[in-house]
């Protein structure tokens, strides 16, 4: 699992709009990073890092969820949810079927097939929600989630202006 | 060679029935960039839905070879278009490759970052002795009728030209990937509309050159695939030989391309790009000593059924 990279500025001193801002740019980037090739099934680390990183903005949308215009944040917040779950439905096949191919392989020949059927069905299922997975990223790319993002982390800094 | 089946050449015309599961490739080539979505099961490929777009990455480049940010902006939007095409024709998994123009930009990796991060596709940049072998078994596994042993199968892009012999349906025991295509000749010497006398005459010794020392073992018949074999069916019939080339470079240096293009009905970009490709596939035919015949099939076919054997291994 990718570790969070730190929040520069995030200190018991920081304006609480400013530390905001800075959280919710620095996860946002995170997510969208992690976004690079997350449809291949071969290197399925790429999901979970993605998947880590979507709970990471949402926590930190969440904690500094009085920042921000309360309808985009409702809105936005709604969005990462989508993303996070179709990242879901793809996590849960990829780990069932790494845990079910460890078994597979200390197994003898004669007992393999049935885990074998097995196993194929997840793949049914882990292609269903790469589907699923692959329509929301085209969906979140096209309606510009990463800009209006940014844009919601701006707001919070800029109402701390104000209010400072 | 036997003359090859309509329908093994267009599989669209098959007879439909239920695939085990479908995929899709899209192929980020230097004038083009395809989606091919195919049907798999234990017996091949069919295709199901096919797309190209004009990305001309090649042409776009600067003289050191960097593709320049807007290219790079514009493929990675024609991938994501293509991917939605893919998702709606039910492609469980997508594979893109990039091939020469992508391989030899210094930038690549912009591009590549571009495609990963606004589609999640994983893109894969081919060296060119693997381009030269997924086409290879692209072509030779995708024809039904019987294919001589061993085969050449020359496969003439934009930015590169393939080269592969081998039993059909096997692995190459030959494989090579020439620095020349359609859209190198065409930017380094073929500058009027239509190409001038002086012009063609440059580029056949650009493309003549480029097979300067490559000794390929003997094969008993070729096949070419990509995109200037495809559009040479229009033009030149389906065996390619040198007459028949000869004929469609006077062809389409009678008029401007736009005129050809409204004529023999293709894309006027690629009759653009045509003479080019004919002159490198001249060249290739003058090293194999064999008139190549025009195949269905390629480099995406190859990807495709490169990832049924994968699966089928990881199932046994």
């Amino acid at each position: 699992m990718a570790k969070a990279a730190p929040i520069p500025g995030l200190e018991p001193r920081a304006r609480f709009g400013d530390a905001a801002a800075a959280a919710v740019e620095i996860r946002s980037a995170e997510v969208f990073e992690h976004a690079r090739g997350v449809l291949d099934i071969n290197d399925i680390e790429r999901v979970h890092d993605m998947r880590v990183a979507t709970r990471r903005l949402r926590a930190a949308l969440e904690v500094f969820a009085t920042c921000f215009p309360n309808k985009r944040h409702r809105g936005l917040l709604a969005e990462v949810k989508a993303l996070a779950d179709a990242l879901g439905e793809r996590r849960d096949p990829d780990v069932a079927i790494e845990e079910l191919t460890k078994v597979a392989n200390g197994l003898g020949a004669a007992e393999r097939p049935g885990i074998a059927g097995l196993i194929e069905e997840l793949h049914a299922e882990q292609l269903d929600g790469n589907r699923v997975l692959a329509g929301v990223l085209l969906g979140v790319h096209e309606c510009g989630l990463e800009d209006r993002l940014a844009e919601l982390a701006r707001s919070a800094r800029a109402e701390q202006e104000q209010t400072s | 060679m036997p003359a090859v089946p309509a329908a093994a050449r267009h599989p669209r015309s098959a007879k439909l029935a239920p695939v085990a599961s479908v995929h899709a490739c899209i192929d980020i080539g230097s004038n083009t960039t395809r989606l091919l979505v195919a049907g798999l099961d234990g017996d091949g490929l069919r295709e199901l839905v096919a797309e190209r777009a004009f990305t001309r990455i090649g042409a776009s480049c600067q003289t050191d070879g960097h593709i320049p940010a807007e290219t790079v902006a514009a493929t990675a939007a024609v991938v994501a278009g293509q991917l939605h095409s893919a998702l709606a024709a039910g492609a469980g998994e997508v594979v893109a490759v990039a091939t020469a123009a992508v391989r030899d930009a210094p930038n690549r990796d912009e591009l590549v970052g571009a495609v990963e991060r606004d589609t999640g596709l994983a893109l894969r940049v081919l060296s060119g002795q693997e381009e030269a072998r997924l086409s290879f078994i692209g072509a030779t596994r995708v024809l039904a009728e019987e294919i001589p042993d061993p085969v050449a199968v020359v496969d003439v892009g934009g930015g590169s030209t393939e080269l592969a012999i081998g039993t059909p349906g096997g692995e190459p025991a030959f494989a090579a990937s020439l620095a020349v295509g359609s859209s190198v000749l065409a930017r380094a010497h073929l500058h009027t509309d239509p190409p001038a006398p002086a012009e063609l005459h440059a580029a056949r010794s650009a493309a003549s050159e480029a097979f300067e020392g490559l000794a390929p073992p003997a094969a008993a018949g070729a096949l070419a695939v990509g995109g200037t074999a495809t559009s040479l069916h229009r033009i030149a019939g389906r065996d390619l030989d040198l007459a028949s080339l000869q004929r469609a470079l006077e062809l389409l240096g009678s008029a401007p391309s736009s005129e050809v293009a409204t004529r023999v009905k293709l894309d006027p970009e690629r009759v653009r790009l045509l003479p080019g490709g004919i002159l490198v596939l001249a060249a290739a035919s003058g090293c194999l000593g064999l008139t190549p015949a025009i195949a269905h099939g390629g480099l995406r076919e190859g990807v495709l059924l490169e990832l049924l054997d994968r699966r089928a291994s990881e199932g046994a």
